[in-house]
């Protein structure tokens, strides 16, 4: 890729330009001093250590496989000699030191992300472009990690570096398509999250803003998961009562991540932070359930399965108070759900009547849920095509004439009676309507002048 | 009027009301899109009084208070409701009594416009820009612009979003007090603190800066554009090169220089490839707004650096652009300009390594010849396109074949096809069939102009497997029917006798395209009696085609063939076990009857029909 080459070359250098001119003979000299690194006398080693970072500045072009490959492998051992110096000196990180830190780390990792490679990059389908320059790379995201996690580290001087900007910046590269380097960076975030309290508040504002942006603009962005993995474990932590900025968050941002078309990349840690929240705050039960009912999925089956999925995560931990308040909705959903024509989800549906606690609040509730769920059971029973959805049927049919038997010989009386008045009443419907139209057209004609007035 | 206000005992309120909130979704959302029957049934008035409160209200009935949280679920409804009743509020100026009471529309649409799905709230300014038009200055002072505010200064960013599209709409119309207000407002918007707003407030900024006097465009929006033009997130940055072109238009030549030019070059080599994706995507439109002069000395060499760019997306964005890019430079040094500018970068896309790049290229490469004349293209831009026709990449070679045409009218047919011509017949054979279609429609132009040599004759070949059947009649009229007794029809009639039945078909397609061209001679002796035996093939598809076949060369055939033997093969067709046989057969009797009873009343009664 000659082209390519030249450009990435001249864009490094804008960067870094005083550096690449002396990094050849610094590197050098580096090379000269490391064979002697262990022997270096304690008080010259953090000014080694500075150096040594200043090298590391310079980015090096990895499209092309062949270039500069002794100065690449001069840097990787350099790197690698950064890492152990972080994990096993005591007492050398310098004050001078964290803005050196800082800026080595800014010169590798922050970039514009590529363009992705397939037209319209589908993470299930298409293998991820890995990143070329991922030897130096991680090297640097190790180095900044152990960095953090120092025992000499404080924050109290790194948070000079360690800004909104550089955090804003670290956000991006979470779109990275390469799954190594999220990993990393999830690790990153998150010690640095619990290191900087100043900027806490900030990182979680930033992430709203990139989910709003992937739900309602691009639905592209592939840091999703490791993001959402982050807020699991911050959520985790949320002082209760929980501030009305977390329960914004959500009621705006993470139920609405339910209707991204990708949901199944990043569904597991989803239904993790939802869980979360309301074990904290148990009242959010219904606000979420309500929620997850408006963005039920129309067509897609297999996203169906997911809800019911995490709706039963919900329904492990609810209290039977909040089930009340949100019963008539829920059932009403999943009776829909369990005349679903695909068995997956049908059966998805039924599952939960295997559930012992749900079992335990449908019992509770029979004489409201019993009625709601009681037309598509019958029905499905007697048409349904998948035999083992019938059986399962039967099942909970049984079930529910033994919790509440004259309950269900009444409703087994009245069923047609029942179907009657609904298609009488559809006939009514229908008789408005047309009588609407009929007046519509009248008056159109009359203001045509074709019916006078 | 009578009738004018709704007849109670047939429409009661409550019973549409109650379709309104029924809880089937699509129920629901049916009776919101026939909005406009109920508000007629209802008259004007009741529809004011009691439909729009209601429809402010039905939000909230949806609506889920969190009292608790001190949130509050604006709208709880499904989006494809709300967005059938935001649709549907834009035309009800008349339901609501016309202009003077539109203002009463205004709540409904003001909550949907702070609907978090993008599209409701789309909908929802839609509609309002739409009734802004039919307020009075005063109405529009009064309850429209305090709406614009109160969206502006909202809380959640949905409402500010949408604040953004409303600010032009309001703006030609109001004091200047107000004005100044507006003004204001955008501002504070362009700066908000949520990407969201700042990415709507971009891509309205051009928008916006055409209704505003000149003088503001220079105080105003240049400092804005140029905020947001060096914005933190690429996503703002890169609306503002939109917006670039419309001040650019409205801004006078020698200011353009000092309040434009900084910015856009920034722009031309911002650091995030997105960015200059948009310059290049934007090329042409910002190349008319800055005029010739600057075009000469500033965008040639932004231009030439697009072409190199290191990301591939923007080296194909710049390379679409190259020939309206041409074509509009300035006359004078126009020629010299791209022969030093621009076709050197060219020639190495050419060779580019990404085929994107290359195919786009390879759609617009050709239209240089027009710029440049024959001479140049002669010898500049042939080899380019030999080279490309030869390209690796079936697209490439596609986009190149199919824009022969502008060359043929720069260069002449004889040189295109010297020059041309052996990579074309070899493209005929090409793996890829959109690139052998390609050449097949290109073939009658071609053909008009060439001796017939082997190699074309090849090409007619491939011509017939695809069927390409109108192709071949244009070809018969071209060279005449004893060539095309020679070389097409007897590869026509092999193909009879091929095992795949798909192939059997082509035999019969191309008789029927071919039968009138060739005349009755060649048809009655050559092609009627393959036709009548495939009568006995043992796929139906072949069986109905014959029929149809039949009917079609009947008129060419003499009438005696079409008695003796025509007829009694249909009559057996019609008899066949196939139903589709049979109707085909049929209708091919009844349609070759009509046209010699037509004949024959015709002839002896001599009365037109």
């Amino acid at each position: 890729y000659p082209q390519k080459d030249s450009q990435r070359i001249t864009q490094t250098s804008c960067i870094s330009a005083p550096l690449q001119q002396s990094s050849v003979s610094l590197l050098c000299v580096c090379v000269r001093v490391c064979f002697v690194h262990p022997d270096v006398p304690a008080p010259e080693q953090p000014e080694l250590f500075l150096k040594k970072l200043q090298q590391c500045c310079t980015v090096f072009d990895f499209i092309d496989t062949l270039s500069d490959l002794k100065m690449k492998e001069y840097k990787r051992s350099t790197l690698n000699e950064l890492v152990d110096y972080v994990t096993v000196s005591r007492g050398y990180l310098t004050e001078q030191a964290y803005p050196e830190v800082v800026k080595m780390v800014s010169h590798n990792i922050f970039r514009t992300l590529p363009p992705s490679d397939s037209n319209e990059f589908d993470p299930e389908e298409d293998e991820p472009t890995l990143e070329a320059s991922w030897p130096h790379l991680q090297l640097v995201y190790e180095f900044f990690i152990r960095f953090l996690e120092s025992q000499e580290f404080q924050p109290s001087i790194a948070k000079k570096y360690i800004d909104q900007k550089f955090v804003l910046q670290l956000l991006e590269l979470f779109d990275s398509e390469d799954p190594r380097e999220r990993d990393y960076l999830k690790t990153v975030l998150h010690r640095i999250y619990g290191k900087f309290l100043g900027l806490r508040a900030f990182i979680r504002k930033q992430i709203n803003n990139i989910f709003l942006r992937f739900v309602y603009e691009t639905e592209h962005f592939n840091g999703v998961a490791e993001l959402l993995e982050i807020l699991g474990s911050i959520i985790n932590g949320f002082a209760l009562p929980l501030k009305a900025e977390h329960k914004q968050f959500l009621v705006k941002v993470l139920i609405p991540l339910h209707t991204v078309r990708s949901l199944s990349l990043f569904h597991a840690q989803l239904a993790y932070c939802i869980v979360q929240f309301l074990e904290k705050d148990p009242t959010l039960t219904e606000p979420v359930i309500r929620g997850l009912l408006k963005f039920w999925p129309k067509t897609c089956s297999q996203k169906e399965v997911m809800f019911l999925g995490e709706l039963e995560e919900i329904l492990d931990v609810i209290e039977p108070t909040q089930f009340v308040k949100i019963q008539e909705p829920l059932f009403k959903q999943i009776s829909r759900c369990v005349s679903s024509p695909h068995f997956q989800v049908a059966e998805r549906a039924l599952y939960y009547w295997n559930n012992e606690y749900i079992m335990s609040l449908i019992e509770e509730n029979s004489s409201v849920i019993l009625p709601i769920m009681f037309s598509s059971l019958y029905r499905i029973s007697k048409e349904h095509w998948n035999p083992a959805i019938v059986a399962l049927v039967y099942n909970v049919l049984k079930a529910f004439m033994e919790m509440n038997s004259t309950l269900f010989d009444e409703l087994t009386a009245t069923y047609k009676s029942d179907r009657q008045r609904e298609k009488k009443k559809e006939k009514e419907r229908e008789d408005l309507w047309k009588k609407l139209e009929d007046l519509e057209l009248k008056r159109g004609l009359r203001n045509d002048g074709i019916i006078p007035t | 009027m009578a009738g004018a206000d709704g007849d109670d005992s047939l429409y009661p309120i409550a019973v549409l009301i109650d379709e309104l909130r029924n809880e089937d979704v699509q129920l629901r959302l049916n009776s919101i899109k026939k909005l406009s029957t109920i508000a007629l049934a209802l008259g004007v008035e009741r529809t004011r009084t009691e439909l729009l409160p209601f429809l402010t209200v039905l939000n909230v009935y949806f609506e889920y208070c969190l009292a608790v949280l001190s949130i509050i679920y604006t709208i709880y409804d499904e989006d494809e409701v709300l967005l059938a009743l935001a649709e549907q509020l834009g035309n009800f100026t008349m339901l609501v009594g016309g202009p003077e009471y539109v203002h009463c529309l205004l709540p409904p649409l003001e909550s949907l416009a702070t609907v978090e799905e993008t599209v409701v709230r789309d909908k929802a300014v839609e509609s309002l820009r739409k009734i802004s038009q039919e307020h009075s200055p005063v109405d529009l002072e009064v309850h429209f612009e305090p709406l614009v505010k109160r969206l502006a200064s909202g809380d959640w960013f949905t409402s500010r979003t949408s604040a953004c599209g409303l600010f032009s709409v309001c703006y030609p119309r109001v004091s200047s007090t107000v004005k100044a207000e507006i003004r204001q407002h955008f501002r504070t918007l362009c700066s908000d603190d949520t990407p969201m707003v700042r990415r709507a407030a971009a891509s309205k900024l051009g928008e916006f800066a055409k209704v505003l006097e000149l003088d503001y465009v220079k105080s105003d929006i240049i400092s804005l554009f140029t905020a947001l033009a060096s914005d933190e997130q690429d996503s703002v940055r890169l609306l503002a090169v939109e917006a670039c072109v419309s001040i650019a238009t409205l801004l006078p030549q020698e200011d353009l220089e000092s309040l434009v030019m900084p910015t856009l070059r920034q722009a031309a080599e911002d650091k995030s490839w997105r960015v200059r994706y948009m310059v290049a995507d934007k090329f042409s439109e910002l190349q008319k707004a800055v005029g010739p002069e600057i075009t000469k000395n500033d965008l040639v060499p932004a231009f030439q650096n697009l072409l190199k760019d290191c990301e591939a997306e923007v080296r194909a964005a710049a390379a679409n652009k190259v020939k309206e890019f041409c074509e509009n430079l300035p006359e004078e040094n126009r020629e010299q300009i791209i022969m030093t500018h621009i076709l050197p970068c060219v020639k190495e896309l050419v060779s580019d390594t990404n085929q994107h790049v290359k195919s786009a290229l390879a759609s617009v490469i050709m239209g240089l010849s027009t710029i440049l004349g024959k001479d140049n293209t002669i010898e500049h831009l042939l080899p380019l396109f030999l080279a490309q026709l030869k390209d690796e990449c079936p697209e490439v070679r596609l986009n190149i074949i199919s824009n022969l045409d502008c060359v043929n009218e720069v260069i002449g047919i004889r040189q295109l096809s010297q020059s041309l011509l052996p990579a074309i017949v070899e493209l005929a054979e090409d793996a890829k069939w959109r690139v052998r279609l390609a050449i097949i429609e290109y073939m009658p132009l071609l053909a008009g102009q060439l001796p017939l040599t082997k190699s074309l004759c090849r090409v007619v070949v491939y011509a017939i497997r695809e069927a390409a059947t109108c192709n071949l009649m244009k070809l018969v009229e071209k060279f005449g029917a004893e060539w095309a007794q020679n070389t097409i029809v007897p590869k026509v009639l092999g193909m009879a006798n091929d095992p795949n039945y798909l192939h059997r078909m082509t035999t019969l397609f191309c008789i029927n395209a071919l039968s009138e061209a060739c005349g009755q001679d060649i048809t009655t002796k050559q092609m009627l009696p393959v036709v009548l035996k495939m009568s006995n093939d043992q796929v139906a598809n072949v069986r109905f085609n014959v029929a149809k076949s039949l009917q079609k060369i009947g008129p060419v055939l003499d009438s005696n063939a079409l008695q003796t033997e025509v007829k009694p093969v249909l009559e057996k067709l019609a008899t066949d076990t196939d139903m589709d046989v049979k109707y085909f057969a049929q209708e091919a009797i009844s349609g070759t009857r009509f046209t010699l009873a037509s004949l024959h009343i015709s002839t002896k009664s001599d009365l037109p029909f």
